[in-house]
């Protein structure tokens, strides 16, 4: 079967001096869920922006439902990524709006540009906006301001704002990074259990080692722009580990940081 | 020994200052002669001048005064609607997250800071030329001035908008006006209630001045009485023109708390 | 039913700005009852304007740069005088160095009063008294001058100064001591900043001065415009924007060098 999202000899240039990619090839079938591990640094991010073009990538290839992302012109690159949700360790939501209406801007790339600038969303779609939002527990927050909630909440909005897209793919930038324990765990149960329930293919950034071994099918191991790591969680060994996060043994106090998930 | 020589350099360079700003100081007296007799006397006669010919301010016309000061409103009204309307148009192209393109921001910025850098009296004496006495070249030269402020502070107040909730939208597919209408729009909206706001004070401060050159307003009483040397009365219209001011100070000030 | 998606109270509040904006502007439009016959005649003599705009003469050039150079020295005068007068007055208005309550208070209203007529009525009042020139606008600025930068002043005195103050007259230092050796050195760097600002604005005030008869280069452009001579008055606001855009960038300058040394 023909992969999900075909990566090949992907690299991006920031400038003569910084390469964030340095040739990275990927498959990624259907229904996986794929943690892409590594130091900060090494260019996890840029690669899960090169995939929507949030950055523009330097050479290569991205085929994503057998479209080639990086020769996608504007209306392509629309579609491409309205059905392509997205994450971020930030949440980014429009914070004088409501929860509901962020979740709805999911809807907006699947809406002709006049009844999305208008707000003329379906009452099917708020329906099921309201259900996702009920469905990660957060029933009560629908009408408050997203600037009202906490971090955690905040990013269980990201993720139903990617859920209502209904995307082959979500792509989570570090979508735990700067929350508590508790709520990672909210967060990374809500992401895995909607995608698995949808068949969703995922690609998630992490850097806690012990995060990405509980909840993936898969671990990508990057370093310096490069895939060291290819395979199964049950493969990756301290060896592996050790490898990765060479030079940057700092940020293995973070993978301990996290056992509240691992509990 | 190092820093020594760094302190005897700082010393030098304040010394050079200093002697740089006398120097500058005593050429500028000599060249506009300055009469330091004239001066020192001319402080106590103006202020003898305000004490004596404007004390007590003459309240016999003070119904007079009802048509300028609604006059001044309106004109403020009026120029800050218009204002808004064409400074968010302008302000949206010259921004960098919501331009169309460089080349129409660099142009944009050009036109608009010749605007503002233009003296506002100046662009008004030269309406009231084109367009005649009245209120007419009052609200163009308003506006002309309006757009060119408030595009400028509607343009930093959207390059303030944190780009990663406008970047959020662009990876959900969402088209530039969508992103427009749920993106910016909700964001910058303190910022333009603020400005708006601000604006409408600065409308009637300035048209206490647009009366000056004949474009009509509470400032063309001022002229008006002066010229008569009315004095009493002018003292009369400027205390109109001081509670007018704070006043509407006081209410644009309630209603952003209100509404921020 | 629809079923509705937005916050409520937020969307009202902005609702009725703009509501209250609609109402109020359209009986006001009414009101003024603008002519459009005297807008339209106005729009035609525009391009004729232009044209004879666009025969840049440079034969007034150096009668326009001498009245130019009037106009930045007022302004200069101006603030210097200001910069001692205030210095000495910021420190008896801000709260942490008052030496009496009551008195700061009293100038505190005075400043409010002075501020709120606008500088140009100032110098018309000004040119009033002591009759046209430079001097009534050097002595017109006076005031506005001072009443701002007491203000801007006093606040950064409030801001930075009341540790210290309290530290020296811990040690028995007299107010003088207070002022001379314990703030003003440190709040210097920030005041200049300040008088670059104030500086540029009163720059922009004086060229216009002329227009009601305080000398420099708007009595010139005034002239110009009351005479209909448009080539000569494009060159003298194109000289006017050259010198407020050059000096908008100098105290940008001034300001972030400062800013630099200061966190240093």
């Amino acid at each position: 079967m023909e992969p999900l999202l075909s990566i090949q000899q992907l690299t991006k240039q920031y400038n003569k001096q910084h390469t964030a990619l340095a040739g990275i090839s990927l498959d990624v079938s259907r229904g996986e869920f794929v943690a892409v591990i590594g130091p900060s640094g090494a260019g996890k991010s840029t690669l899960l922006r090169s995939i929507n073009r949030l950055a523009e990538p330097t050479s290569g290839s991205i085929a994503f439902e057998g479209v080639r992302v990086e020769q996608a012109r504007k209306k392509e690159l629309r579609q491409v990524r309205a059905n392509i949700g997205m994450i971020f360790q930030h949440y980014n939501l429009v914070y004088r709006l409501s929860v509901l209406e962020n979740v709805l801007h999911g809807r907006l790339g699947h809406m002709s540009s006049f009844a999305g600038m208008f707000s003329r969303y379906s009452e099917a779609d708020k329906e099921e906006a309201i259900r996702l939002l009920r469905k990660v527990g957060l029933e009560n927050e629908i009408y408050k301001r997203a600037d009202e909630l906490s971090g955690g909440q905040k990013q269980r909005v990201g993720i139903c704002r990617a859920l209502a897209q209904k995307p082959s793919l979500i792509l989570a930038d570090e979508p735990i990074a700067s929350l508590d324990p508790r709520s990672s765990k909210i967060v990374m149960d809500a992401l895995r259990a909607n995608c698995e329930e949808q068949g969703i293919t995922c690609l998630v950034n992490l850097h806690q080692v012990d995060v990405a071994k509980r909840y993936a099918t898969r671990i990508v191991g990057i370093k310096a722009g490069k895939v060291v790591f290819d395979g199964p969680p049950s493969e990756l060994h301290e060896g592996y580990i050790e490898h990765i996060y060479e030079g940057k043994e700092h940020e293995q106090f973070s993978i301990t940081n996290t056992e509240g998930i691992s509990a | 020994m190092h820093a020594e020589a760094a302190t005897r350099q700082r010393k030098a360079k304040r010394l050079a200052s200093v002697a740089l700003l006398l120097i500058a100081f005593l050429f500028s007296i000599w060249y506009i002669r300055f009469d330091w007799i004239a001066f020192v006397t001319g402080i106590p006669i103006f202020i003898r001048f305000l004490a004596t010919d404007f004390f007590p301010p003459n309240l016999s016309s003070v119904s007079d005064y009802a048509k300028p000061v609604l006059d001044t409103l309106a004109f403020g009204i009026v120029a800050t609607c218009f204002s808004a309307l064409i400074g968010s148009a302008v302000g949206l192209m010259m921004a960098r997250p919501t331009t169309p393109s460089g080349k129409v921001r660099v142009a944009l910025r050009g036109i608009v800071s010749f605007l503002r850098n233009v003296p506002f009296l100046l662009w008004a004496s030269l309406l009231v030329v084109l367009f005649g006495v009245g209120s007419l070249p009052g609200i163009l030269a308003l506006i002309l001035f309006g757009s060119g402020f408030l595009a400028r502070v509607y343009a930093e107040s959207i390059e303030e908008i944190d780009p990663d909730t406008l970047e959020a939208l662009d990876a959900c597919g969402a088209t530039y006006w969508q992103r427009l209408k749920h993106g910016v729009f909700p964001q910058f909206m303190p910022g333009f209630i603020t400005w708006t706001l601000f604006m409408f004070e600065l409308t009637i401060r300035a048209s206490a001045v647009l009366g000056l050159v004949g474009a009509g307003g509470i400032g063309s009483k001022i002229k008006q009485t002066m010229d008569l040397f009315q004095y009493g009365k002018t003292a009369t219209v400027i205390t109109i023109l001081i509670v007018m001011i704070l006043a509407v100070e006081l209410v644009t000030q309630k209603i952003r708390e209100r509404l921020i | 039913m629809k079923i509705p998606i937005s916050h409520r109270s937020t969307q009202r509040q902005q609702r009725l700005f703009f509501l209250g904006m609609l109402v109020l502007f359209i009986p006001c439009l009414f009101y003024l009852d603008l002519s459009y016959g005297q807008f339209a005649s106005g729009l035609e003599r525009i391009p004729d304007m232009a044209r004879q705009m666009m025969h840049l003469s440079f034969e007034e050039l150096p009668k326009m740069l001498r009245e130019l150079l009037t106009s930045i020295i007022i302004a200069f005068l101006c603030v210097v005088l200001s910069v001692l007068i205030s210095l000495l007055l910021a420190f008896v208005v801000a709260r942490a160095t008052t030496p009496n309550r009551y008195v700061s208070a009293a100038l505190r209203a005075m400043i409010v009063i002075i501020r709120t007529i606008p500088t140009t009525i100032w110098v018309l009042l000004a040119v009033a008294s002591m009759g046209f020139g430079p001097m009534a606008g050097v002595v017109g600025l006076l005031l506005p001058t001072i009443a701002f930068l007491i203000r801007v002043f006093s606040d950064q005195i409030d801001e930075a100064g009341r540790d210290t103050a309290e530290a020296i007259r811990s040690v028995g230092g007299t107010w003088w001591h207070v002022v001379c050796n314990g703030l003003l050195p440190t709040l210097l760097t920030g005041f200049l900043a300040l008088i670059a600002f104030k500086f540029e604005i009163t720059v922009a005030e004086t060229v216009i001065l002329g227009i009601v008869g305080a000398g420099g280069i708007g009595v010139l452009l005034q002239g110009y415009i009351s005479f209909y001579e448009f080539a000569p008055l494009m060159l003298g606001m194109l000289l006017v924007f050259i010198t407020l855009f050059l000096l908008e960038m100098g105290t940008n300058l001034i300001r972030t060098k400062l800013a630099g040394k200061g966190s240093k």
